[in-house]
């Protein structure tokens, strides 16, 4: 057999140099040590266990493939699960029943409240279509995944990959309220066709004059807008230039909050003031708060934006914080001259939202900040073998092993 | 002149020095090479002593993590793969009936951990379980004066042996890349001659199509 290669020497070995550092070789050693010196019983007890744990694991696989078949095949066919392990139904709350929660296996959420009608439409491994066909339902979308969610709400589209958005749908109007994210929203309502709805926005769409009515019944939206305002006085039957984005703020007492089980009976309260706080979401003047640093940061002005949070407030929005904001705050940090405080952020992103395209992106950000700025040869390892473990995209692999490498030769 | 010992398995062992190419070479170590012959040293180490554990150790560590390493892929899994030889090696030094034939052993030995290593490892991946990537692969072992086509051409070769089967694989890498003989890659992976040059062919066969096809 010839040799395929033109350039490649035979052996291949004359062009590598594999030489092994002392570290690893004492590290060898001490693992091989200290199992040479385990009394021989324990190692005969240990193999027992061993065997035990193997019969053990072996059945267990065995009931498992019984169970849910070969899981390749399953993949193959990727929808969306709910958390339970079926397929999503379709789901009705009628009025005077509590909120439901539709959990996916994916951790996104949909609260349908009393008086609506939501309808998967499509379910296939890119994208999950559903429909609302009446009241009002609050999706959370896990950000970081690629499955791409489009709910139909009247004659309107909203698309999302990861966020958190509210559709309120009757026959007089749609309405779309981003909390965090943005979506795109389409219909032949909307001016232009499409919009891009950042956080904190909302988007009415009024119902044309004989236009289709997705439902004929009256939904708790019919007593109570969105927006705290009579709709059918001033905005019923206007055309589609009403569909302008609208602040929301402050945020309105949603329906789904009033048929939140969890929020008890004897408060007057509106109760969508309680159901944010228990999710951690951000009163009106921390919500301007943090949007100043967001705007700040946006604009390149990250040491305007440090001042303004200072090491605790990094650390205090770190904890409610969205991958995006994540690194929004890392970069505050790192580029306002604080790298420790940068840690926090990068720290959590990695944990909490591991599969985030941008989690391999922290664990390089966090490494370099460990072995460059803070000197920490340790951390800096564990940063980059997580950064590895994550899938470093192919542009950062080769520092990222010249940077192991000079770890590894530094221990 | 003395005869050539032979393996437990009564095939030729080959040197039982040190190594015939300098593989594996041990940076930053401080520690003084053993003047005492494989024999010497593991019938010592039978009788309980630890220097002669430890110089055996010392003088075959490099030589088999640098050959277990590329082939893994994966650091991790080629220091597991050496110090789980190793404590095999050393635990049942007894069972070896020539001492001289301790470099062969041990080699089959760490070998054997690797094609373990490298099965379970394609089962993950045939269930979709593991999605990582080989960090140690050949490529990152070229040395600086490595010419870029040269590494291309590496690159191509880790990726057509990442599809090959652990035996092909190993019997292939054994020859090419480590430049051993048939009779060595016979008894290292324990396997007859004949065993070894059939997979050493049917690897050169997927490779020369993987890099034909890639060339086209």
């Amino acid at each position: 057999m010839s040799w395929p290669f033109r350039k490649l020497p035979r052996p291949v070995e004359d062009i590598l140099d594999i030489s092994v550092s002392e570290a690893r070789v004492q590290r060898v050693w001490h693992g091989t040590r200290a199992r040479l010196d385990a009394p021989a019983s324990r190692s005969r007890e240990l193999r027992w266990v061993a065997a035990a744990l193997l019969g053990g694991s072996v059945v267990l696989a065995a009931t498992i493939l019984v169970i849910h078949g070969v899981p390749r095949d399953e993949r193959s066919d990727d929808f969306l699960r709910l958390s339970t392990g079926g397929p999503p139904v379709a789901r009705v709350v009628e009025d005077g029943e509590p909120a439901l929660a539709i959990r996916f296996e994916e951790e996104s959420v949909i609260h349908l409240s009393p008086g609506s009608r939501w309808v998967p439409l499509r379910n296939e491994a890119d994208v999950f279509e559903s429909e609302l066909e009446r009241g009002h339902a609050r999706f959370e979308v896990t950000a970081g995944l690629s499955r791409r969610w489009v709910v139909r709400v009247g004659t309107a589209l909203v698309e999302v990959v990861g966020t958190v958005f509210s559709v309120w749908h009757s026959p007089e109007r749609t309405v779309v309220e981003v909390e965090q994210g943005s979506v795109r929203v389409s219909g032949p309502e909307i001016e232009g066709g499409t919009r891009l709805l950042p956080a904190g926005e909302r988007l009415v769409v009024q119902a044309r004059r004989g236009g289709r009515a997705m439902g004929d019944r009256r939904t708790p939206f019919d007593e109570a807008s969105p927006a705290g305002e009579p709709a059918e006085t001033e905005h019923a039957g206007r055309p589609a230039e009403s569909c302008a984005p609208v602040r929301c703020e402050p945020p309105p007492p949603t329906p789904a909050a009033q048929a939140d089980p969890g929020a008890g009976d004897d408060d007057d309260r509106p109760r969508v003031r309680r159901t944010d706080a228990r999710r951690g979401r951000a009163a009106p003047s921390e919500a301007r708060g943090r949007a100043s640093w967001q705007a700040l940061a946006g604009a390149g002005q990250h040491r305007e934006a440090y001042e303004v949070l200072g090491d605790p407030g990094i650390s205090a929005e770190a904890a409610r914080a969205t991958p995006e904001q994540l690194m929004l705050l890392a970069d505050i940090a790192r580029l306002s001259g604080h790298p420790r405080a940068a840690v926090n952020p990068l720290e959590r992103l990695i944990r909490d939202y591991p599969r985030d395209p941008r989690a391999p992106l922290a664990a390089v950000m966090l490494g370099r900040l460990e072995m460059d700025l803070l000197h920490r040869p340790e951390r800096a390892r564990r940063a980059l073998e997580r950064a590895l473990e994550l899938g470093v995209p192919a542009a950062l692999r080769e520092d990222v092993a010249r940077r192991l490498m000079r770890l590894s030769r530094e221990e | 002149m003395s005869s050539v010992p032979e393996s437990p398995r009564g095939q030729p062992a080959t040197s039982h020095r040190a190594p015939p190419r300098e593989r594996g070479r041990v940076h930053g170590t401080a520690a003084v090479p053993s003047a005492h012959p494989d024999e010497v040293l593991v019938i010592r180490a039978r009788e309980g002593e630890r220097w002669a554990q430890e110089a055996l150790f010392r003088r075959y560590v490099g030589p088999i993590t640098a050959l277990v390493t590329p082939m893994v892929g994966r650091e991790q899994d080629a220091d597991d793969a050496v110090q789980d030889a190793f404590f095999e090696a050393l635990s049942t030094l007894d069972r070896l009936r020539d001492p001289g034939a301790f470099r062969g052993w041990l080699h089959r030995i760490a070998l054997n951990r690797a094609r373990k290593i490298l099965r379970r490892r394609r089962l993950m991946r045939l269930f979709g379980y593991d999605h990582t990537y080989d960090f140690a692969a050949l490529s990152m072992f070229a040395t600086p004066e490595t010419d870029p086509e040269t590494l291309v051409e590496l690159r191509r070769l880790e990726a057509v042996l990442a599809r090959l089967n652990p035996e092909e694989r190993m019997a292939w890498m054994l020859r090419h890349v480590n430049g051993e003989s048939m009779e060595t890659i016979a008894e290292w992976l324990d396997v007859s001659v004949a065993t070894a040059k059939r997979r050493v062919c049917a690897a050169e066969v997927k490779i020369g199509a993987y890099i034909a096809g890639r060339s086209r």
